[in-house]
């Protein structure tokens, strides 16, 4: 199973994340803001897939990821969802070229989410991209 | 030997030495040997004259004549003069050829008389009687050689100066002859005895004068002046009573009859005792000099009247820059009176007083002068002529255009100089106030380009108005001039002029003149309604403030007559502008007229340029202010979603959640027994239902977002290419999945894809709208119908239901926002609505650039579709 890094500054929407990731059978691990999440996913040798949550104070989700697109070590690493309120489109941004974002929308259905996370994390354990 | 008063060096004419010279005794060519005078006689051959001839003559006769004494001895015997013959031939040969010959005639005589005469002859000796008659013989011989000689050269003299004199004759004859003037003789009587052959042809035909009397009668002399000439003035008769006179002008008929005017001179011809023995008198005809005289008088005097009346100055130099002439316009251009023998070294000496310059005011040394330049052979002509600055000698300053060319004479050599002087003071003031005008109207125009902000602190845009207004009114006054030059701006609204800015009157008077509130006035006030009209159609219009109905308000200062022009931009006016000379009368000329038509122009556009400078501001605050509100609507809208979403993401999956471990509960539990599993199965119902309220509340939410957004003009489509078929598919899919049990059927063309240019999201929402509504009112028992379909430009989309349809007056209507259909019962689901779908829904199909409707009929169902624009 994958490795999970949940992103969100609620602390009810990351602990039920976790709860439901982990009874799938993923290893979760949490960030209560942009920053802690950049530092993390740094300070990790492994190959993540990161849930991030699009609106939140300080350095919200489009920051981080802006942040990780530039940071040519990170980028290649890990594979992001970003889940939004509103509409976001990745490949408008030609910023993130290159980053592999996915959506989902919220609220977000569990079910759809574990087949995302799976979709992704397959794609990362076999060395390519989501 | 004709010769003239010459100076030293002058060449003397040759003298011809064969023809004797009148009045010079001929020098006797190389018998200056002998001391004695000496000569041939002229009777003799010129051939003969050789110096030796006299002696050789003398020794021949002597022998001859001593032969015929012997033989006239021997004839006769009474002749005993043996001295006789010879004596003779020595007097002649003295005669003849001077006293040199004759004395060898002498000796060689009386040798032979001596030998072959005197007894005993042959041979030497003398007697006694024979020796006194030799010596007698010698001296009487050396006497009449000596008288001869004598004689001769006196005879020899005589000979030449008759000669000389008829030569001298004969040249005066020829003169005489050849002068052209006539030249008259009279005897002492004054009676014309004599004429030249120009005398005579003078005379003509006419009887020749007996007398001075007659002459004077015949001839009508009269004076120059027309007068009778007296008889005693003749200049004739002047001469004859001893007087030389010179040139006296007198006018006669000629041989033809016609007047002539005539100058005549005369001399008395004295004798060599002084006594007055005739006149002669010349004449010369001066009839035709005097007329070309006059000519060239009257030329003169015209030219001279040209030269004195032209208005440019003109001024002539000779080659050495001594000014000739100047006529009067030269004159009073430099305060120039003294004319003669000024220099233009006196005109650049006297520490240049004329200040001549060029046109940059730079001092010009005096070959740099247009005048030198000409007598240097330069012309200045055309666009050679020198523009100089100069100071005339009463102080004026003057500028001039000069030009000229240089006086040549017939050998092409520089004799003197002829320059024009052009005054053009006037001219370049003229200039130079129309360059000043020009300049003003450059710098209004410049003002037009600025930026406001450049000049004044944002922020005070009226009061950059009126900085401009003034700056306007003060390049006006610099303009036209005038003492007082007001701007107004003018409100088409209200009719009124309100004053800007005033340039003319004392700061404290400015002021108050900006803040009286009665200073604004209506359009047309006080005008006559002609003159009102004139300015409105354009016209800058001339006010006499003498006039009714102006001269009855009030006049504070004391303005007679002002100028008003209107600032037009195109037809609209959008102010004026007056100017005034005070008290004192003014002439508006046209040219001030036409100035203040430009500058009213231009000012017009100043004005009206601030207009939409100002709004162009608002515009751009209130676009600001648009885009303000609408980044908080936008923000606003964003946290609105967040904020209503995060709890139902939070409800929903907590309650996913607990289903599946209710669901896991229930796998582990079937082993064991069914009691759980059926304690768990309703409430996995009862999760399913939570679920499907929160997406109920969530489509809500999304809802009443999409319709602030349509409110605010926010909502956004992003349109990329999408197949149609292919989201309406995931949209039944999805549907058919949360109502299992009805029955929604799809129908889609066979040619896939259909691309067209969507937001597939809002799409998608759109048939989710229509699915959802024709579910939740027609029968669970009866299939819901979607359907794709393919037409040439379009693709239209629709969903059938079989619910009780809908009446036409509500057709109208439902499309509306909050609208809800009454009186329909929902068949199935949540009656839970804000009528709100539809109305966001045909502005999405609306942005999409598509169309939207139903088809409806009650008891007929409904079927509600729209259409899109296939991509490409």
């Amino acid at each position: 199973m994958s490795h999970i890094l949940v992103v969100d500054d609620d602390d009810e929407v990351r602990d039920l994340l976790r709860m439901a990731l982990e009874e799938e059978g993923h290893t979760v691990d949490e960030a209560e803001s942009g920053r802690v999440a950049l530092e993390k996913l740094r300070a990790t040798s492994e190959r993540l897939v990161v849930i991030l949550d699009y609106l939140m104070p300080g350095m919200d989700g489009l920051e981080v990821l802006h942040a990780i697109a530039q940071d040519e070590t990170l980028a290649p690493r890990h594979s992001y969802i970003v889940m939004s309120a509103g509409r976001f489109f990745p490949t408008d941004d030609e910023a993130l070229r290159g980053l592999p974002v996915a959506v989902l929308p919220k609220p977000f259905d569990l079910d759809k989410v574990f087949q995302k996370v799976r979709q992704v994390g397959g794609a990362l354990e076999s060395g390519g991209q989501a | 030997m004709l010769h003239s008063s010459e100076p030293e060096g002058a060449q003397r004419l040759t003298v011809d030495e064969a023809t004797p010279q009148a009045g010079h005794l001929p020098s006797p060519p190389a018998s200056r040997t002998l001391p004695i005078a000496g000569g041939s006689p002229l009777w003799l051959p010129a051939r003969w004259r050789q110096p030796g001839a006299g002696y050789l003559a003398a020794a021949l006769l002597q022998v001859l004549a001593v032969l015929s004494t012997w033989v006239m001895t021997r004839a006769f015997s009474a002749f005993n003069f043996p001295s006789a013959l010879p004596l003779l031939v020595v007097a002649f040969v003295a005669l003849s050829w001077g006293a040199g010959p004759s004395i060898l005639a002498l000796l060689l005589g009386a040798v032979f008389i001596d030998y072959f005469l005197l007894s005993p002859g042959y041979s030497w000796s003398v007697r006694g009687n024979d020796l006194i008659g030799l010596a007698v013989f010698l001296v009487v011989g050396l006497l009449i050689s000596r008288l001869a000689g004598l004689h001769k050269r006196v005879r020899r003299a005589a000979e030449a100066l008759a000669e000389s004199l008829e030569s001298e004759r004969a040249r005066l004859q020829a003169t005489f002859e050849a002068i052209p003037d006539p030249i008259t003789f009279y005897d002492a009587q004054g009676t014309l005895v004599s004429a030249n052959p120009a005398g005579l042809q003078n005379i003509g035909a006419r009887p020749f004068p007996a007398s001075l009397e007659a002459m004077s009668g015949a001839y009508r002399v009269r004076t120059a002046q027309g007068d009778p000439l007296p008889v005693e003035q003749l200049p004739v008769a002047r001469a004859l009573r001893g007087e030389m006179v010179n040139e006296v002008e007198v006018v006669t008929p000629g041989p033809d009859g016609n007047d002539r005017i005539v100058l005549t001179g005369a001399a008395p011809i004295r004798s060599r005792q002084g006594q007055i023995t005739g006149v002669v008198a010349t004449s010369h005809d001066m009839t035709e000099r005097r007329r070309l005289e006059r000519e060239a008088t009257e030329r003169a005097g015209q030219l001279e009247a040209v030269f004195n009346s032209m208005t440019d100055g003109l001024v002539v130099f000779d080659a050495q820059g001594h000014l000739l002439q100047m006529n009067g316009a030269a004159r009073s251009l430099l305060s120039l009176e003294r004319v003669a023998g000024y220099s233009l070294e006196q005109a650049s000496s006297g520490s240049s007083r004329f200040s001549v310059r060029d046109e940059q005011g730079r001092p010009l040394k005096q070959q740099e002068w247009p005048i030198s330049r000409i007598l240097q052979g330069e012309t200045l002509t055309g666009a050679n002529v020198v523009d100089l600055l100069l100071r005339s000698l009463d102080g004026h300053e003057v500028q001039v255009s000069v030009s000229g060319a240089p006086v040549l004479d017939e050998q092409g050599a520089i004799a003197g100089a002829i320059s024009v002087i052009h005054d053009v003071t006037e001219r370049r003031r003229l200039e130079r106030r129309t360059q000043e005008s020009l300049q003003a109207l450059l710098d209004m125009a410049q003002t037009l380009v600025q930026e406001p902000g450049e000049e004044v602190p944002t922020g005070q845009n009226g009061l950059a108005l009126r900085v401009v207004a003034r700056r306007l009114a003060e390049l006006t006054r610099r303009v036209i001039g005038g003492q007082r030059t007001a701007f107004y701006s003018f409100d088409a609204e209200t009719e009124r002029f309100s004053p800007l800015a005033v340039v003319g009157l004392l700061p404290e008077q400015e002021q108050q003149w900006l803040a009286d509130p009665g200073r604004g006035h209506r359009l047309g006030e006080n005008l006559p309604p002609a003159l009102a009209r004139r300015f409105l159609a354009g016209e800058v219009i001339v006010v006499d403030m003498r006039e009714p109905p102006l001269r009855d308000i009030p006049n504070p200062y004391q303005v007679r007559t002002l100028m008003a022009a209107p600032l037009l931009v195109g037809q609209r006016l959008v102010g004026q502008f007056i100017l005034d000379f005070g008290p004192e009368p003014h002439d508006f000329t046209p040219q001030e007229m036409a100035l203040a038509e430009a500058v009213g122009k231009l000012a017009a556009l100043v004005i009206d340029r601030d207009r939409l400078l100002r709004e162009r501001e608002e515009a751009r605050a209130s676009a600001l202010a648009l885009r303000e509100a609408n980044r908080r609507m936008d923000e606003f809208l964003g946290i609105a979603s967040h904020e209503l979403r995060t709890p139902l993401t939070k409800v929903k999956t907590s309650i996913q959640l607990a289903e599946h471990r209710a669901k896991a509960a229930v796998r582990q539990d079937n082993a064991n027994g069914t009691l759980l599993a059926k304690t768990l199965q309703p409430i996995q119902e009862m999760i399913g239902r939570g679920v499907r309220s929160v997406d109920v509340v969530n489509r809500l939410v999304g809802d009443l977002l999409d319709v602030s957004r349509i409110q605010a003009d926010r909502l956004e489509v992003r349109l990329v290419p999408v197949d149609l078929i292919q989201v309406v598919r995931e949209v039944v899919e999805e549907q058919r999945e949360l109502f299992p049990h009805r029955t929604i059927t799809l129908t889609v063309p066979a040619h896939l894809p259909t691309l067209v240019t969507a937001d597939a999201e809002r799409i998608a929402q759109v048939v989710i709208n229509y699915l959802t509504n024709a579910l939740k009112y027609s029968p669970e028992a009866l299939p819901v119908e979607v359907g794709v379909r393919v037409d040439e430009r379009a693709a239209r989309v629709w969903v059938r239901d079989q619910g009780p349809g809908i009446p036409a007056d509500a057709q109208a209507h439902l499309w509306e926002r909050f609208y809800q259909v009454q009186g329909v019962a929902v068949q199935q689901g949540s009656s839970v609505g804000l009528g709100l779908g539809l109305y966001i829904s045909r502005t999405i199909i609306e942005r999409h650039g598509g169309q939207i409707g139903v088809e409806s009929a009650p008891g007929k169902g409904a079927t509600f579709w729209f259409t899109l624009p296939l991509a490409g």
